[in-house]
């Protein structure tokens, strides 16, 4: 089904608005199509997260092919510790990549992996602008394969929970602070 | 500064059904508030809606896992030597 040779390009990520066509966005995941078509904008304009799509340049307008989504995260402990640790911050602030997903059809072209990298290099921006602290860039994977997906880029697994995985500040500064002196 | 005319959204209209009981109950907490009852429905509910909104954004850890985790703010942080790698890579929408 996955278009080989795709005759459009593609638009680099930009934040959803009104104009990106979802209507037609499939990947195979029903709750990760609805969120983007029923309250994907929606969420962002109430500031509470921001999703960025990647699109097809069609006859008929933009067509969404990916996208993920970025949220402000808290790092909350389940119980009151007697005594917080020396230095120890009450909440850790985070960016929670809470949606991933890329079109059946576009599926196997490397999309995947270029959005992944696209949101950790925005994470490092936000980080970098000390606009808002964030110490993690957090996933939840939904299953095993997805899990080895970001495996696959060195995410570190949380230790009581399996599916999470997160990269700290230090980790993007010193990936992304070599990237820069590259370049 | 000059005041730019604003236009006010349209307000749209929200109904539920409630039984007599519910509704004496929400009528009296509405007054004890100095309020009418709609005012009351939606203050109330829109904060209940915003609360359910923060918790999707919460991550909650036990003691221990929040301990390594300053922990790990504060050491050498772990190295993404294939993150590092895939930044190299254009990505497709460059090509």
């Amino acid at each position: 089904m996955s278009k080989i040779n795709p005759a459009a390009p593609l638009n680099p990520p930009q934040p959803l608005t009104i104009e990106h066509d979802t209507s037609a966005f499939d990947c195979g995941k029903a709750p990760l199509n609805d969120f983007l078509k029923l309250h994907a904008l929606a969420k962002q304009n109430a500031m509470l997260s921001r999703t960025y799509v990647v699109t097809e340049t069609t006859t008929n307008g933009m067509i969404v092919v990916g996208y993920y989504t970025l949220t402000h995260a808290s790092v909350l402990q389940s119980e009151t510790p007697k005594k917080l640790g020396r230095g120890m911050p009450s909440t850790i602030p985070a960016l929670l990549m809470a949606r991933f997903a890329v079109d059946r059809n576009w599926q196997g072209q490397g999309i995947g992996h270029d959005l992944f990298v696209d949101a950790t290099r925005r994470t490092w921006a936000v980080m970098q602008s000390g606009a808002a602290p964030v110490r993690f860039f957090v996933v939840d994977a939904k299953d095993e394969e997805a899990k080895a997906f970001y495996e696959r880029f060195d995410m570190i697994t949380a230790s009581e929970n399996p599916l999470r995985l997160f990269f700290s500040y230090k980790t993007l500064r010193e990936t992304f602070a070599e990237e820069i002196q590259e370049g | 500064m000059p005041r730019l005319a604003v236009k006010k959204p349209k307000e749209e209209r929200l109904s539920i059904r409630a039984n007599p009981n519910q509704k004496t109950v929400l009528a009296q907490a509405a007054k004890a508030r100095h309020m009418n009852l709609s005012q009351f429905v939606l203050q109330v509910s829109l904060s209940e809606a915003e609360r359910v909104l923060r918790e999707e954004t919460q991550i909650i850890v036990s003691p221990a896992e929040y301990e390594r985790l300053c922990q790990i703010m504060d050491e050498q942080p772990t190295p993404a030597p294939r993150l590092k790698a895939a930044l190299a890579k254009k990505p497709i929408w460059d090509v």
